[in-house]
């Protein structure tokens, strides 16, 4: 370990953090705390896809999800070996954390129940996904990561090209663009939720001072917009954000936050919530929480917790 | 119009690229042969394993090149299960991949 | 092909493993989430895609051999063993299938490699490319399990109900569609000396964890257990049901 003026003066010449012995607890701290959010999202969008693969129109249309499944899994060990290294007992944090405990988006806690819903989901979150680990490897100040994350990315674009691909096929076919859109209405708001509280609500974390990140909440739902409003718009797909000309910056044009009906997957477009409320929903984890988290344990309570 | 000849087909799919990687058909040794008959075209291609979930978007991807040529009527895709090893790509195809660590 | 019946014998024949491999496939594929490792449950992602593929390779032959039945995903029957009819209710049932039912499956395919059929033997060339690392991944999970103090007696539990059957698998000595694909050189062997060579491939690392084989060794080939045969069904090549049902006990004593 160092000291924070030491760790400051590291990070101000530009310099990578290669280990704890270049960090402070605090750093060491907040890094964990973004390593397991980011093991969390990639290991739990295994069961969320793996479930929805069901629905797949043919052999190779599973396998391809498959594929993703086993990108997804990779990643996330990727972060969890990181936490390993930084001292963290990574198996109890995979294999025997309570449900409710896990670091996730909330997102991936509304079960997905179609084969437009996992396109969506791969055009939307993980594009979300893919704006947030750019952001990580373009400004990250801790090595390792930054390393790691030259071939996640590269297999995070092939997941959202895998979704722009097949909502494109959906988009050309009415019946199916009907399916989509469904879809859409309320998958766009929750993954705008996803990049966390605005800016001006938003407490310190040390993920910003301490370089483990470098833009804001508020800048990467912005880029995240850049891409997934335009993509939207070329397929004649009806999103509650447009660009606006004047400052070139995207409006929402619903509230946000917004009231939703987790059940029956719906937007209370007439009721405006306050991020207090938000926060106690994601709190209270949504209704596939322990389903999905029951899947990745099962085979090591089998042998283990038994 | 001009007439459809198997370079110029090959010509084509050196735009067909691997979806998960940034190298084309041509340059991964897949394309196995071209025959031209008038305007039918028929390609012959195998694939880098038959565990790769790309196959039927590859095919897709070929067939609308190929059928995209100007002067061609039919474009069909067949896959012949020949073997395929580092050895089949091109001196570009490794470049590339070598570049991002994949060889 | 001039031989009717053998032609007829290898339709049946490349149905029964492309849908066993299908369904092997898909039920692996099911535990990628959910395997007792993270890095086995990547493995596991890519082991299934691999079944998968070797079923996508013998599903166009079917067609060209005049077969109407079509690939697994267009049929609700399919011509698997019992021990796939559900999804892997354990881990311990997932090992099982790696290594005893596939181990079955390529133990075929092997005998298919220097076929007559040139198409059929290129295909499988294909095919046996994933052969090896198919089998050391299966080893790799069996020592993984065993490592754990209730895998051995949980493989031991799963294998029970599938040994016998794959035993089977391979069909009565003497089989006439056999003998008629082995005269047409349309494959190498037959059931008596298949079940040996599959002993061969999957008894020593079982013996090796302390499993309790059906069969033992008697100098250099098995002498096996008494088969049930009273319930195998030789046109679906599977043991009638009653097939295990999913989410059976689990012995968790450690031994």
């Amino acid at each position: 370990m160092t000291t924070e003026g030491e760790l400051l003066e590291r990070l101000g010449a530009g310099k990578l953090v290669e280990g704890p012995q270049h960090a402070t607890e605090a750093y060491v701290r907040a890094l964990t705390r973004t390593l397991i959010v980011s093991g969390d999202t990639e290991l739990i969008s295994a069961p969320a896809y793996l479930r929805a693969a069901q629905h797949a129109p043919s052999t190779g249309a599973y396998m391809t999800v498959v594929s993703m499944i086993q990108d997804e899994i990779g990643h996330a060990h990727i972060a969890y070996r990181m936490l390993r290294d930084l001292g963290v007992d990574a198996d109890a944090l995979v294999y025997e954390r309570e449900a409710s405990d896990w670091r996730y988006p909330y997102a991936f806690d509304v079960p997905l129940d179609s084969w437009a819903e996992l396109v969506v989901a791969n055009g939307f979150y993980d594009r979300a996904g893919y704006c947030l680990l750019g952001d990580v490897h373009e400004h990250t100040s801790y090595g390792p990561w930054k390393r790691a994350l030259v071939k996640v990315e590269y297999e995070e674009n092939f997941h959202l090209r895998h979704g722009e691909r097949w909502m494109g096929i959906y988009a050309a076919d009415p019946d199916r663009k009907r399916d989509l859109q469904a879809a859409v209405d309320w998958m766009f708001p929750l993954t705008l939720e996803w990049f966390g509280l605005p800016d001006h609500l938003k407490r310190h974390s040390g993920q910003l001072s301490y370089g483990l990140k470098g833009r804001s909440n508020d800048e990467l739902r912005q880029r995240w917009m850049s891409t997934a409003v335009p993509l939207c718009e070329k397929l004649g797909l009806d999103v509650p954000a447009h660009r606006d000309e004047a400052t070139g910056t995207y409006v929402i044009d619903c509230p946000f936050p917004m009231a939703f009906d987790e059940e029956a997957k719906r937007w209370d477009t007439s009721r405006a919530v306050s991020w207090d409320d938000v926060m106690v929903r994601w709190k209270a984890r949504g209704p596939a929480n322990e389903e999905f988290v029951a899947k990745v344990q099962r085979g090591y309570k089998q042998l283990v917790a038994a | 119009m001009s007439a459809v000849t198997a370079d110029r087909v090959r010509a084509a799919l050196a735009d067909v690229c691997d979806p998960e990687l940034p190298v084309s058909v041509v340059d991964l040794g897949l394309i196995r042969g071209i025959d031209v008959d008038g305007g039918a075209v028929t390609v012959r291609m195998t694939f880098t394993s038959i565990a790769c979930p790309c196959t039927e978007v590859l095919k897709e991807d070929v067939a609308a090149a190929v059928g995209a040529l100007d002067g061609v009527t039919a474009a069909l895709v067949e896959e012949v299960f020949e073997p395929w090893s580092r050895a089949d790509l091109t001196d570009e195809g490794r470049l590339i991949l070598r570049a991002l660590a994949v060889v | 092909m001039s031989d009717g019946g053998a032609q007829r014998g290898l339709v049946n024949l490349l149905v029964v493993l492309a849908d066993n491999k299908w369904s092997l496939g898909r039920h692996l594929s099911e535990w990628a989430v959910g395997a007792p490792v993270l890095e086995t449950g990547v493995a596991t992602a890519a082991i299934a895609q691999g079944h998968m593929g070797q079923a996508r390779v013998l599903y166009p032959l079917l067609e060209e051999l005049g077969s109407t039945l079509g690939s697994a995903d267009e049929r609700t029957r399919r011509y698997q063993v019992a021990a796939l009819d559900h999804p892997f209710p354990t881990w311990a049932h997932v090992v099982a299938a790696l290594l005893a039912v596939d181990g079955a499956l390529n133990s075929l395919l092997l005998s298919l490699r220097g076929s007559s059929h040139e198409q059929l033997a290129r295909r499988v060339g294909r095919m046996l490319e994933e052969e090896r690392f198919q089998r050391d991944f299966a080893e790799g999970r069996v020592h993984e399990l065993s490592a754990f103090p209730p895998g051995t007696a949980q493989l031991q539990a799963a294998l029970d109900a599938v040994l016998p059957e794959m035993l089977c698998w391979f069909g009565p000595a003497g089989e006439e569609g056999v003998a008629a694909l082995a005269a047409a050189g349309l494959l190498d062997g037959d059931g008596d000396r298949w079940r040996q060579r599959y002993l061969d491939r999957v008894g020593p690392v079982l013996l090796e964890i302390g499993v309790d084989l059906p069969a033992r060794r008697a100098g250099s080939t098995w002498e096996i257990d008494d088969l049930p045969w009273d319930r195998w069904n030789p046109l679906q090549r599977r043991l009638a049901s009653p097939s295990p049902a999913p989410g059976a006990a689990l012995p968790t004593s450690s031994a």
